[in-house]
């Protein structure tokens, strides 16, 4: 990965999250728990986390299934040709305005459309090492994701970025902050913890 | 308002009574047919006869003619050591609309090339024809509907032609939905004669390729070999007489095939009696119009008959025709439940113009126009609180 | 490892999290609890004001208890459980404040100057009893040096080195001039090393000069070199240390102190003892409740003679009347007497019985040679000789003799210094002002126990000679047996360890802070750790006694204020 890949468009969003759209041919590139970015109109750069990809079903996928056997080349086609529709589900974490990072919501969603692209290394280490950690807030409030595991995917790509980069205590500094901010919360620390715990920065 | 419930049960209620009082007379008339067609299977000779000479009595006569393989012909489908290539076409089109704030048509030709049973990925492409502005407004040769459909077929058909010219593998097949004969006859455009002309020219190069062009027809609802056995049964009535009295009527071919054919048998190939056979016929004796009867079901289930449509050059190569019915098997097969060729589908939904998509085209054009000066009205009243229900 | 003042970085022990005056403070801490004990002196430092304060506790505790109850580090991999640990685990400190002490803001700092202004001399800056509580978040760190020095003094003469703070070993002195103002106490269980803070003290007062002391050493203990049970180290004898200072009285002529000699004798004169001296000893003889009746009728009929008289009447003895030819009793007989002082013949004849063990007491005769006891007042009064008196016992090692030896001699002393400061008062210019005396009684619950802490004379001093110049110093095993009137009144309280519930409440009567107090003195090392607490020390600590040894005494002539020796850091490191 050398350069920002755009991965799909936009199919709605709010001001917290958004959904993309992308072809199924085009789903090896972003990954669960990877940062994206999606740049307005006005140079306003909006990042996100990938939550949730979900690979939708049409009426051919479903009468195929009905086949004794699918055969190659129609496997071929519907994972290749086919628009088959994946959704890909983005957590807003924060924005980028003339430069300055905020881990605030960002001013307004992006558009319907607007391209989505994923983040490299420099643009997710310049954003999870500004600040303390702020844009944890928005993953822990969204009690309907699946967090720990979404944390322990960002933290682990996060993780290896610093750790290349040289900053490796932002695996401990980002454990230490979600200690802070969930140690009243037994049950669902001791699950985000056991999580990160499985992260390999090797 | 709501639809009057009310009003359609009384209707339903009245229709069904009056189908299960005609169904009786169905009955009696489909077994009728079933004999005809036992007892005529082998009088090839004589069948061909009665219908020569219900032609000369009645130019608009159409029906099937049997070629050499017996009336109750039942063909298993053949044993294929490697499945032949396939490029099926379908097209989708905009017509065009004054509510529009611009008007615009647009042919969207979908073409699939698969090569069954490897690992292969099939390839996709579109081709996409925009007419506007002076495009439509030809006095001469107004786009209509009519218009539009024609260049739908005919632009399906030279993609294929194009692609297949490309390439060497034989056999080769290329797959439309619906007949090969042009039905649309908008005999008042001059356009026309032009564009029946063009379509003929391509499916002559497609046949000297060596390169099947093949309808599927699903679902069909011809009566054509019905008509044949009407005649062979009323051989002592005048051609016209019987036309018009239709002792069979009701009677569907695909009812009598669903008797006789096992799953993915097919039919006997006839050829088709009409009055636009015999323009393709005119123009190539290599083209006259035949077709088969096709049992796409699979195994225990119900049969499910399609009519395929091929040129009588094909028809006359068992090869070729043993090579298209082995491959509509398998693309029916992948289909599971519900068959129907499967490359066919996939043309239909790369062709198909969706909603969003004529919106953008509608939105490109407005601002290629505004950039250039030109005015761009406002879609009309109706089409706007059409859409914004 | 060992602390290094010198070098060590300023880093904090916590920050206060809560508390209350009442309740002492809680403060979190931010190092691993190893390196913080109970009894540790710390600063905390709150804006304009330092506060000075004990360590009384340290508790564990968890944000949540279900991060104590369950061993996360068996599900998360080290350095995740490390993190989650150090968030949610935690140690408290409670911290029992004493003084508090404005410092004003950074001398650098700009607001410096203008409280300058208002603060134009220290005066009204010295360290003072807490009257509020430092703000949330203030740091608490462990004392320096120059704290020590400016709650506890630099180590002089006066400021005598006790013992050093456990965590940096920085010496702790106790003020001597503040010691001997208030009666004070010794406490510890037996073996704690009682006995060596006596000694300690003893020879620090000694060396000071600024008091008299006597000691009233029932066990010979403390005039003489010894040999310690535990270590068979010499342990040097104030006499042998003091040759000039010290008088060492044996009691009874001919007596002999550990094969020595005495410097003199002491023997009492039949004429010194009073019929109170005898009521004091009723539980010891096992008295009637007739007997202050029969006291009286001696008293009487004889004056100060009546213990020579009564020890001369023979008990029991009869003869014939020459008229009656009847058996009556003889005319030297308890019951003659009795009869004729209207006495009850049975209750005088029983007294006489009891009163045979002291008849027999060969310390008490009737005309001593000299009066030793007027000696013994004449060597504590002279401020010029300098000199203090260690009253050996003996052989004379019994509860009787102890009782009434000791009750004698104090009452003697009290009548003593109140004529004399009686005397300073009205004329000062005629008078010269009493030295003051410290008097020290081992074994102190036998004089001082709610029973005969009214009949003696300790009492009355611990409570109010203070202003007659003479206080006690009271070593003991069970404080909780001395009247807790009298604990109450003790200024300066030094303690090594008790096991004992009772007598922990009763070295901590009259305090502020007792309960915070309790758990320190409880978990005090059973050996040369002790707690100072009391109006004579500003704030309680614990302090690693001072050992007693030749060592000491070198430091003691040196005049060199105490340091750590290589010797001691390699006793800490390896020790």
């Amino acid at each position: 990965m050398t350069a920002s890949l755009q991965i799909g468009r936009l199919l709605r969003s709010t001001t917290s999250d958004c959904v993309i759209g992308c072809r199924a041919s085009e789903l090896n590139v972003p990954v669960f728990g990877g940062m994206v970015r999606i740049p307005l109109a006005d140079g306003t750069q909006i990042y996100g986390l990938i939550h949730n990809i979900q690979i939708e079903d049409d009426g051919l996928i479903r009468q195929l299934i009905t086949s004794d056997n699918v055969s190659e080349d129609v496997l071929l086609d519907n994972r290749n040709n086919r628009n088959v529709p994946v959704e890909i589900g983005v957590i807003f974490v924060g924005y980028a305005q003339n430069g300055r990072i905020s881990h605030l919501l960002p001013p307004r969603p992006p558009l319907s459309l607007d391209e989505i692209f994923t983040c490299m290394p420099p643009e997710v280490i310049a954003f999870t090492g500004s600040g303390r950690f702020g844009y944890l807030r928005h993953i822990l409030r969204a009690e309907d994701l699946p967090q720990a595991e979404l944390l322990a995917a960002h933290i682990q790509q996060a993780g290896q970025m610093h750790h290349a980069h040289g900053s490796p205590g932002w695996v401990e500094a980002v454990t230490r902050e979600l200690v802070t901010l969930l140690r009243d919360d037994y049950d669902r620390l001791m699950s985000v913890l056991s999580a990160i715990g499985d992260v390999n920065l090797s | 308002m709501p639809v009057n419930y009310l009003q359609v049960q009384g209707q339903i209620l009245d229709k069904c009574q009056q189908a299960r009082q005609n169904q009786q007379v169905y009955r009696q008339r489909l077994e009728q047919a079933l004999k005809l067609l036992e007892r005529f299977a082998g009088e090839l000779d004589t069948l061909r006869a009665v219908v020569e000479n219900a032609r000369m009595a009645d130019s608009t006569l159409r029906c099937a003619v049997p070629l050499n393989e017996e009336l109750n012909t039942a063909r298993d489908a053949p044993v294929m050591g490697e499945m032949p290539l396939l490029l099926a076409a379908d097209g989708s089109q905009v017509n065009p609309n004054r509510h529009d704030a611009v008007e615009f048509a647009v042919i969207n030709t979908g073409l699939f090339r698969i090569q069954p049973g490897t690992a292969h990925t099939p390839r996709e492409e579109t081709q996409t024809q925009l007419y506007l502005l002076e495009d439509l407004h030809n006095p001469d040769a107004p786009l209509t509907e009519e218009v539009v459909a024609l260049r739908r077929d005919l632009t399906e058909r030279r993609l294929l032609a194009e692609r297949a010219a490309a390439e060497s593998a034989r056999p080769l097949i290329t797959l439309t939905d619906g007949p090969l004969e042009l039905f649309r006859e908008p005999r008042d455009n001059p356009q026309y004669d032009q564009l029946l002309r063009d379509y003929l020219n391509i499916l002559q190069k497609t046949n000297r390729h060596g390169v099947v062009s093949a309808g599927y027809v699903d679902k069909p609802r011809s009566d054509l070999v019905v008509r044949l056995l009407e005649l062979a049964g009323e051989q002592n009535s005048a051609a016209q007489e019987t036309a018009r009295r239709r002792p069979l009527a009701g009677v569907l071919d695909r009812v009598i095939f669903a008797r006789l054919l096992g799953a993915g048998q097919r039919s006997a190939v006839f050829a088709i009696q009409s009055g636009m056979a015999e323009r393709f016929a005119d123009y190539d004796p290599a083209l006259q119009p035949c077709f088969f009867y096709l049992n796409v079901s699979a195994g225990s289930s119900e049969p499910y008959l399609a009519r395929v449509e091929i040129p009588l050059q094909t028809a006359q190569n068992s090869d070729l025709l043993d090579a298209l019915h082995a491959a509509l098997l398998q693309q029916c097969r992948q289909m599971g439940s519900k068959p129907y060729p499967y490359a066919l589908h996939r043309a239909h939904e790369i062709a198909l113009i969706s909603r969003l998509e004529k919106e953008q085209i509608e939105t490109m054009i407005a601002r290629a126009m505004r950039a250039m000066g030109l005015e761009v009205e406002d879609k009309s009243f109706k089409q706007y609180h059409k859409e914004n229900r | 490892m060992t602390y290094n003042p010198e070098n060590a970085p300023e880093k904090p022990l916590g920050y206060v999290v809560g508390g209350s005056l009442k309740d002492s403070l809680s403060v979190r801490l931010t190092v691993p609890p190893q390196e913080v004990k109970e009894g540790s002196f710390v600063v905390i430092e709150s804006g304009d004001w330092r506060f000075y304060g004990t360590v009384t506790d340290l508790q564990l505790g968890s944000t949540n208890p279900r991060f104590a109850d369950e061993q996360s580090e068996n599900r998360l991999p080290p350095q995740v459980a490390r993190l989650l640990h150090g968030q949610t685990l935690f140690t408290n400190l409670q911290v029992l404040p004493a003084l508090m002490q404005e410092v004003g803001p950074d001398p650098a700092s700009p607001e410096y100057d203008h409280w300058r202004s208002q603060h134009p001399d220290d005066s009204g800056l010295q360290p003072q009893p807490v009257k509020t509580v430092p703000a949330h978040h203030a740091l608490v760190r462990g004392a320096r040096a120059e704290d020590v020095a400016n709650i506890f003094g630099e180590p002089s003469p006066r400021n005598f080195v006790i013992g050093y703070t456990r965590e940096q070993n920085l010496p702790i002195p106790l003020d001597l001039e503040k010691f001997v103002q208030r009666s004070s106490g010794i406490f510890g269980a037996t073996g704690t090393g009682k006995s060596f803070l006596t000694r300690l003290l003893l020879a620090g007062l000694i060396e000071y000069n600024k008091a008299a002391t006597l000691v009233f050493d029932m066990h010979n203990e403390y005039a003489y070199d010894d040999i310690a049970s535990d270590t068979k180290e010499v342990v040097p004898g104030l006499k042998t240390r003091f040759p000039g200072r010290v008088r060492v009285v044996g009691l009874g002529a001919g007596a002999s102190i550990r094969g020595q000699s005495p410097d003199f004798t002491l023997t009492l004169a039949e004429s010194d003892i009073l019929p109170e001296d005898i009521e004091m000893l009723t539980r010891e003889l096992n008295l009637r409740e007739t007997t202050p009746a029969t006291l009286e009728a001696l008293w009487q009929s004889f004056g100060r003679n009546w213990f020579s008289e009564f020890k001369k009447m023979r008990n029991g003895a009869m003869e014939e009347d020459p008229e009656t030819g009847k058996k009556v009793p003889a005319a030297d007989s308890v019951a003659f007497w009795a009869n004729h002082a209207g006495v009850n013949v049975m209750a005088a004849e029983g007294l006489h019985q009891k009163l045979t063990r002291l008849f027999n007491k060969p310390y008490i005769v009737p005309n001593p040679p000299q009066d030793s006891l007027a000696e013994i007042i004449k060597l504590l009064v002279d401020k010029d000789q300098n000199k203090h008196v260690i009253l050996s016992f003996g052989d004379h090692e019994t509860d009787l003799d102890y009782l009434l030896v000791t009750n004698l001699i104090t009452r003697r002393i009290r009548e003593e210094w109140e004529k004399r400061t009686n005397a300073y008062r009205s004329h000062p210019q005629n008078n010269p002002e009493p030295r003051p005396l410290v008097v020290v009684i081992e074994e102190a619950h036998k004089l001082l126990n709610r029973e005969m802490a009214a009949q003696t004379a300790f009492a009355a001093i611990a409570r109010e000679m203070r202003k007659y110049y003479v206080t006690l110093l009271i070593v003991d095993q069970r404080p909780s047996q001395i009247y807790d009137e009298v604990m109450s009144q003790l200024g300066t309280r030094v303690s090594a360890w008790l096991g004992d519930e009772a007598d922990i409440s009763a070295v901590l009567s009259g305090l502020a802070g007792r309960d915070a107090l309790r758990g320190m003195l409880a978990r005090l090392q059973p050996k040369e750790e002790a707690l100072l607490l009391g109006w004579g020390v500003s704030l309680p600590i614990v302090v690693r006694s001072r050992r007693y040894d030749l060592r000491f005494f070198e430091e003691l002539r040196g005049a060199q204020p105490p340091s750590r020796s290589a010797d001691d850091a390699i006793r800490e490191l390896f020790g």
